[in-house]
């Protein structure tokens, strides 16, 4: 058995706990999420290993990292936040980028000498999370539309996205300064990730909009998953191509 | 004066023109996929001089690259305007709060200032940035980017745990390189992610592979990416290749002006959102 068999069953409790969640059992599906996450979490640490040597950089690849976000977000929403709100819902979206990381080659890309930093690991962890916290934002935004109770519950998830990504915006910056001297590279990894930030920091100024009502912001908030999704998942798929090893 | 500033400071403004540079670098980011090394290429030089030699040979992919300039600069123009008209109605109500409230109050323009800041020290790299590079061996004598000659003493490749799936590739290189400070030779030591500043130069290392002849290794375009990883996979490079490290100066004056304000700007910004409840109570204070 690999360590990859840790990703499969955390994949398989995102599942179960959304069927608990359709089926009207909250408490029930928020354990097996929360049993998904330790999973997921072990299977995270685990992937430093993955080379028969300790290599930080394993545990923060964007595709396996983004669904371990959402549901860390997903279990401190549910405890900390309003709890009117049925979080566990967002197990539907957590399952389907489990799903995807389970189709992706999950070796390590090899490390070059410029991605041995911290500054490397801030970075994606803090992009992935940034990534998780509004693809949540959409979800929920996306279910006041269609169930036609809008509200504001998303809001908090976009502003901790932002800071968050902006966070990424900011060690990747010093990240490339130390490796390539540059704060930014012209190529469409940089670019994407400011699209998506620059479309955030548009949504923060909605709130000072009068004429976008409540309605208005959820779909653009909606429109936020497609946005991270097309400024993201180009080079999740370019990278698939690239030569791993430990997969 | 206040009516012009209300005009150009328009939050509505600001709001279409960071869509337009998101939908203008969403484009270019279609562009960059199409044909890394066209733009990798203005990595590293003068966007005004790449533009004069490349980007007008290439109008139909590099167009917008002087668009995406004039947004943000309108941008600029925008949020500067935005910003002095919310301190200019802030000030005077200073001593009427206390001073963390206050102090609260103006953080998202302190936020929009470094914002400008950031901006600038981005037009500043990208049209006064410096870099040369020229390949590593030992005894080489360089003169790079105005830091004074210098000589290779040195160079020293590590390589991962020979038990690991790593093996037989780089993972750190070093060069010595013997520098004049003051009329005494000092050896200093560049390393990967461990650069050195001489005469206000930052030397860095890059790594490239040659043929064992010594030519360059020509790239099947489809195959060139960011992934730089086969450059250090010594054991495969030997059979056909050789590694050959680069050192690389640049002179960036703008970044005098983006390091510090990334700090700042993340501090700023982090202390204001906790001091709001990260939008947990909808109590965000109006922008600019």
């Amino acid at each position: 058995m690999t360590i990859h068999a840790l990703l499969y069953a955390a994949a398989a409790l995102y599942a179960a706990a959304f069927i608990l969640h359709l089926a009207g059992k909250g408490r029930s599906s928020f354990a097996v999420l929360c049993s998904g996450f330790a999973v997921h979490t072990a299977y995270q640490v685990s992937r430093a290993w993955i080379t028969g040597m300790f290599i930080p950089n394993g545990m923060f690849d964007g595709v396996f990292l983004l669904p371990w976000g959402m549901a860390l977000a997903v279990v401190l929403l549910r405890l900390f936040s309003d709890r009117g709100t049925a979080w566990e819902s967002a197990a539907a979206p957590l399952f389907l980028f489990a799903l995807f990381a389970l189709a992706y080659p999950k070796g390590l890309i090899p490390p070059t000498p410029n991605k041995l930093t911290v500054w490397a690991n801030v970075f994606f962890l803090t992009e992935a999370t940034g990534q998780a916290c509004f693809y949540l934002a959409a979800w929920f935004a996306a279910a006041g539309i269609v169930t036609k109770r809008i509200s504001t519950n998303y809001h908090s998830l976009i502003v901790w996205g932002f800071v968050l990504y902006s966070i990424a915006q900011v060690t990747g910056a010093i990240w490339a300064y130390l490796g390539w001297a540059t704060t930014f590279r012209w190529g469409s990894r940089h670019l994407q990730s400011a699209v998506i930030w620059c479309y955030f920091a548009a949504y923060l100024h909605l709130r000072f909009l009068p004429s976008w009502g409540a309605r208005e912001k959820s779909w653009y908030a909606s429109a936020g998953f497609v946005v991270v999704a097309m400024n993201s998942f180009g080079s999740h798929l370019n990278e698939m191509g690239f030569p791993r090893i430990g997969g | 004066m206040k009516r012009l500033l209300d005009v150009i400071g328009d939050l509505r403004i600001a709001f279409w023109l960071l869509l337009a540079v998101a939908a203008i670098m969403w484009i270019g980011s279609l562009f960059a996929a199409n044909d890394y090394a066209l733009f990798n290429s203005l990595n590293g030089v003068r966007v005004q001089d790449w533009f004069a030699s490349k980007g007008l040979t290439a109008i139909g992919s590099t167009w917008w690259i002087p668009g995406l300039f004039f947004a943000f600069t309108l941008l600029g123009v925008n949020t500067a305007a935005c910003t002095a008209r919310r301190v200019m109605a802030l000030w005077p109500r200073r001593r009427e709060m206390p001073a963390k409230r206050f102090a609260v109050l103006l953080s998202p323009s302190i936020i929009h200032l470094l914002f400008i800041g950031m901006l600038s020290g981005h037009l500043l790299s990208f049209t006064a940035l410096t870099q040369e590079r020229a390949p590593v061996s030992e005894g080489a004598v360089l003169n790079l980017a105005g830091t004074g000659e210098f000589t290779v003493k040195s160079v020293r490749h590590d390589f991962f745990d020979g038990a690991s799936l790593l093996a037989d590739r780089i993972r750190q290189s070093t060069v010595e390189i013997a520098v004049m400070k003051g009329g005494v030779e000092t050896t200093v030591p560049v390393k990967f992610l461990r650069s050195v500043s001489v005469n206000g130069a930052l030397l860095q290392l890059d790594m490239e592979k040659k043929k064992k002849s010594g030519k360059p290794i020509v790239q099947n375009p489809a195959d060139e990416n960011c992934n730089k990883e086969h450059n250090y996979h010594y054991a495969k490079l030997l059979e056909e290749t050789r590694p050959q490290l680069f050192i690389v100066a640049t002179r960036d004056p703008g970044l005098f002006v983006l390091i510090p304000g990334f700090v700042l700007v993340i501090l700023v910004m982090g202390w204001y959102f906790y001091q709001i409840g990260f939008g947990r109570d909808g109590k965000t204070q109006p922008n600019g």
